[in-house]
């Protein structure tokens, strides 16, 4: 089972927003979603991508060598490597070749044990600490059995295994993982279906529908909306979803993630288009306000890691804009 | 004089403003005037204009030397040396100039060390010879006695000893009376600010000022403010000796005083929070608070807490230490992590007392005598009052050693085939021989300190150099466990590391190519592509990884050469990972190295990875990796860590934080040193720190001011802050 293989963009471990305590989050490849304001591009395609800083070239023309579907070049006039995206197929040939980060392969395919012996260095804090690992994406469920297999191999190891799901698939298929999990988050962006679609490609039925059911489980939830401005920033928006999700009896709180405009570069290296260009981070005072709205619900409402109610009781107006902040610890990177 | 300009009366926290606002003046004045300071700030005011002293030479070569010369030259200096009197501060004095400074050659040139010189330069060793103080005083020997009470001792001892140590004891009397007279002048002078000021607040201060310090010229400390003003003193004399920095216990210190105060109602806490910043104000001494006793039990008091509010009310450098073990107070641990997030200036750092002291008992001591060792300096373990140790003054330069096993490899690779088993060899048997070497040279240094250098100030707080007539560096203390150092750590690790990575398992390059563009300094025709492959493979830090094989392996052996034999005199070594801020001058004599460093660049930092270790840059990773290298004999390799102030937003910082703190020391961790400063503002303060006079950053074992560092060393911080 150990030897099940999946493909991980990224395992980074110290994480405080993923869940309780200390945590490591393995974010898996491939979304089945597709968030307009979504931050972490590099993460929705299932296979292996190609990220391009130009700036970071020293034109050793390694890259040129090693492609051999002719998706490099070296330009005659300026000595500038080009770049082929309709000739590349994500073989990763010329990363490999490119050590100056120019040319960056994501994704890389590893065993659940490879996973459980990165995710185990940090055991003793997520001891000290109550936390654990986080499964993340792109969304974990496209790969079921890898995720499966990782969770079943997490708790097996006395490892809190939380799982970070967008519920967007048929129950039947879903069901098995979310059993495994310690702990399940999942988000809910909208309750219009219509605009659910519009932001996010698809309806919101099926969501809702195993988020009921998921409730039914007795699992620990923690339920997330990214606060996106201009698609669910009001309070009528939140308030509805915080009335929704208050019947769930094992609900642990509600949290709202603030936009942050932060995967403009990512896009550029991917060849994307950003869609978000000119939206800018909701103001602490309106992050506020909507948690107030969600409050009103009768339950627990953190803005990006902080309980509210502790915020207000201590006279801290702080307003935490972290939840899709980079690694806090500097010059490391 | 102070102009009474407010109509209520000054409070504490005006006072303190002042106070702190003249220290930044002070600072700006220092920096103009003597120019930038990779180190730590000391305290110092800048000398009035016009001062002038000569040291009295006893030596054909013009400078002084011996009990004798040092003690004349010392009480000739504090005959002059300026007084200092600031109506707002609870405490009198500054100190302004090193007597050290004054002599025209350092090491005492009738003993000769040239037959070690060749070995120390080959394996850029820092040799320790000459090294004065960096071992701990006994505060709680002079609180006591006071200074009557040590000249009474000395007196005493002479008489009990004879003649034949009369140069010894009457050194020690000389500087005594320096002391005193140099106290008994701030005395005319505060009798004299007080006859003209005007403010009815300042003008009592000054009046009670004049009385602590009328007392103080013989008396032992009385009260909370006696005490403050005497470790002022001996803090302030003993840095004007010979520098000495080495703090103390201080909750434990001034605990006794500060209840009998309260019980007296002598003082409130706001008084006691005000003198004991005052104390802090005087000089940054490396003071410790919490932490077990020697039965075990916490030293946490309420004093302990007013230690961490006196310091952030100052928001100056600062270097208190917590005590980080089982039973401290979860209160005081938790108020230093607040105090780390929230002011951002650096401190408190935090000591793992069960690494330290589980590791100080494998050299055979018991845990009680283990836990009175402390953090009296950047990293200096000691036991204050008995133990001998020349902490952080002693470093075997790893990549130095490196270097020279390489360039001997790839000399003999017509015969020999080149490998890392090769180099492993080589590296093992030159650090061999710089651990040899550097054992001898600290047989040499204390067997001609006491002539060079002796330790007058710091034997009159020890158990033992006063009672027998014998410096501390020449038989005075009772424990000679000697700090032997490694540095570069990461920078070898990840050179063995990216060595057998790109060459022996994945062949992409050969010993002949990687030497060639080593000798260019990757410079040459695809240098710069090689520098990057060596650069980006499996790093110190990383986790399971090559270089974390490496570092531990390299620890290991360096431990191993250490613990394996005494110094020829039969002398106890104790290692330690530690650059202290010398990594710019280590790397400047050493060429560039395999994983991908420029020759003369800074070598790494301490026991830390080099920066661009991870992508995440986990400090859990870093701690992990830290803690697995740890030598593990009682003195440290600290771990610093540079965090971002988003952290410090979230509520849960504290807790993480903690965490990361607590299992870094349940893992054998021994010192965390933290920075949490802002990238921008670090980037707008290295480009004009005149705008920025009050940041403070702390730079290895100690904090600073960001705009007192040299460019070269600022630039250092910001690129170990920022991304590399």
């Amino acid at each position: 089972m150990n030897n099940k293989v999946g493909t991980i963009t990224e395992i980074q471990r110290f994480c405080l927003h993923d869940g309780p305590g200390i945590r490591t989050t393995v974010f898996l490849k491939g979304c089945n979603m597709r968030c307009v304001w979504c931050h972490n591009p590099e993460t929705l395609r299932p296979t292996f991508d190609i990220l391009v800083q130009p700036t970071k070239c020293i034109r050793c023309g390694a890259c040129v060598e090693e492609c051999t579907h002719g998706a490099r070049k070296i330009d005659e006039h300026t000595g500038d490597i080009a770049y082929r995206t309709d000739y590349c197929v994500s073989c990763g040939a010329c990363a490999e070749s490119c050590y100056s980060s120019a040319i960056v392969r994501v994704g890389r395919n590893l065993s659940v044990s490879e996973v459980l012996l990165e995710v185990a260095e940090d055991r003793a804090y997520y001891d000290r600490s109550g936390g654990g690992v986080t499964i993340s994406g792109g969304e974990p469920t496209c790969q079921l059995e890898f995720t499966v297999a990782l969770l079943r191999a997490c708790r097996g190891h006395g490892l809190h295994a939380a799982l970070e799901t967008n519920l967007y698939a048929p129950w039947d298929r879903v069901e098995i993982a979310l059993r495994e999990a310690d702990l399940v988050m999942f988000d809910i962006k909208l309750m219009s279906q219509v605009r659910h679609r519009e932001a996010t490609g698809v309806s919101n039925t099926r969501i809702l529908h195993n988020a009921t059911r998921l409730s039914q489980l007795g699992t620990p939830l923690i339920v997330r909306t990214p606060v996106v401005p201009g698609y669910n920033d009001t309070p009528l928006e939140i308030g509805k979803i915080a009335r929704y999700i208050s019947r769930f009896p094992s609900l642990l709180y509600y949290e709202l993630l603030p936009f942050h405009p932060l995967g403009t570069s990512k896009y550029e290296s991917l060849g994307m288009p950003y869609l978000m260009g000119g939206v800018h981070e909701p103001s602490p005072d309106s992050m506020r306000a909507l948690a107030d709205s969600a409050r009103e619900a009768g339950i627990a409402v953190k803005i990006a890691g902080l309980i509210d109610g502790q915020v207000q009781a201590s006279g801290d107006d702080n307003d935490n804009g972290n939840a899709f902040a980079a690694p806090f610890l500097l010059g490391q990177t | 004089m102070t102009t009474a300009t407010l109509s209520q009366p000054l409070s504490y926290s005006d006072r303190l403003e002042r106070l702190k606002q003249t220290k930044l003046r002070q600072t700006r004045q220092k920096r103009d005037r003597n120019g930038y300071m990779d180190r730590d700030d000391h305290g110092t005011a800048p000398l009035p204009d016009g001062f002038s002293w000569s040291p009295i030479a006893n030596h054909s070569n013009g400078s002084f030397y011996r009990s004798k010369g040092w003690a004349a030259n010392f009480k000739s200096l504090m005959e002059v040396h300026p007084v200092y009197v600031d109506a707002n501060d609870a405490l009198a004095g500054r100190w302004m100039v090193y007597l050290s400074s004054y002599r025209r050659c350092g090491w005492f040139p009738d003993a000769d060390f040239s037959h070690l010189k060749p070995e120390q330069e080959l394996y850029g060793i820092l040799s320790g010879i000459g090294a004065q103080q960096h071992f701990g005083p006994d505060y709680r020997i002079g609180l006591a006695l006071g200074w009557g009470g040590l000249l009474a001792k000395v007196r005493r001892c002479h008489q009990d000893h004879g003649l034949d140590k009369s140069e010894f004891y009457e050194a020690e009397q000389d500087v005594i009376v320096g002391v005193q007279d140099w106290i008994r002048r701030t005395v005319a002078a505060i009798n004299e600010a007080e006859s003209v000021e005007t403010d009815p607040t300042l003008k009592a201060n000054l009046h009670e000022m004049a009385a602590v310090n009328e007392w103080l010229v013989d008396g032992p400390p009385r009260t909370l403010r006696e005490a403050c003003q005497w470790l002022a003193w001996y803090c302030m004399v003993s840095r004007i000796y010979n520098g000495d920095g080495a703090g103390g216990q201080l909750d434990e210190l001034l605990r006794p005083y500060y209840e009998r105060d309260i019980a007296a109602g002598r003082i409130d806490d706001e008084e006691a929070i005000f003198t004991l910043a005052c104390l802090l104000l005087n000089d940054p001494h490396y003071h410790q608070i919490g932490g077990p006793g020697a039965d075990g039990r916490d030293m946490t008091s309420l004093i302990s807490f007013l230690i961490v509010e006196a310091g952030r009310r100052l928001g100056i450098p600062c270097n208190l230490t917590i005590r980080v073990h089982d039973g401290l107070d979860p209160d005081l641990f938790n108020l230093g992590v607040r105090t780390l997030l929230e002011d951002k200036k650096g401190w408190p750092r935090f000591s793992g007392e069960k690494g330290l002291t589980e590791g100080f008992m494998r050299n055979g001591y018991s845990e009680a005598l283990a836990r009175e060792r402390i953090a009296v300096g950047c990293h200096w373990m000691a036991i204050p009052g008995r133990e001998y140790t020349v902490n952080d003054c002693v470093k075997i330069n790893a990549a130095k050693v490196f270097e020279v096993a390489f360039k001997e490899m790839m000399r003999e690779s017509e015969t020999v085939v080149p490998s890392v088993s090769r180099l492993w060899s080589l590296f093992a048997e030159h650090l061999r021989r710089a651990v040899l070497c550097t054992a001898k040279g600290l047989d040499f240094h204390l067997a001609h300190q006491k002539d060079n250098a002796p330790e007058l100030l710091i034997n009159l707080l020890c158990d033992g150099p006063i009672e027998r007539g014998l410096d501390a560096s020449a038989g005075g203390v009772d424990m000679y466990n000697l700090c032997v150092d490694g540095s570069a750590l990461a920078t070898v690790a990840d050179s063995f590391a990216a060595l057998e990575q790109r060459i022996e398992r994945e062949r992409k390059l050969s010993w002949a190519e990687v030497a060639r563009h080593l000798s260019e300094d990757y410079r040459g025709e695809g240098g710069e592509r090689v520098r990057l492959m060596l650069r980006s493979g499996e790093r110190y830090g990383q986790g399971t990884s090559l270089g974390d094989d490496c570092a531990i392996r390299i620890s290991e052996l360096f431990t191993g050469l250490i613990r394996a034999n005494l110094t020829p005199e039969g002398r106890l070594m104790i290692p330690g990972w530690f650059s202290w801020s010398s990594t710019i001058p280590m790397g400047r004599v050493v060429g560039a190295t395999p994983n991908g460093r420029h020759a003369g660049a800074p070598i790494s930092h301490g026991a830390n990875p080099d920066p661009g270790f991870r992508k995440d840059a986990a400090p859990t990773a870093m701690a992990h990796a830290i803690a697995a290298i740890q030598p593990g004999y009682g003195n440290t390799a600290p771990m610093q860590l540079e965090l971002d102030p988003g952290l410090a937003r979230d509520r849960g910082a504290v807790d993480a934080l903690g965490c990361l703190i607590k299992t870094h020391f349940d893992e054998g961790g021994t010192l965390i040193n933290v920075n949490i400063l802002d990238a921008d503002q670090l980037r707008a303060a290295h480009k004009d720190p005149d705008a920025f006079p009050d940041l403070v950053v702390r730079v290895t074992g100690f904090t600073a001011y960001f705009a007192s560092l040299s460019p070269e060393f600022r630039q250092l911080v910001v690129d170990r802050l920022i991304e590399a």
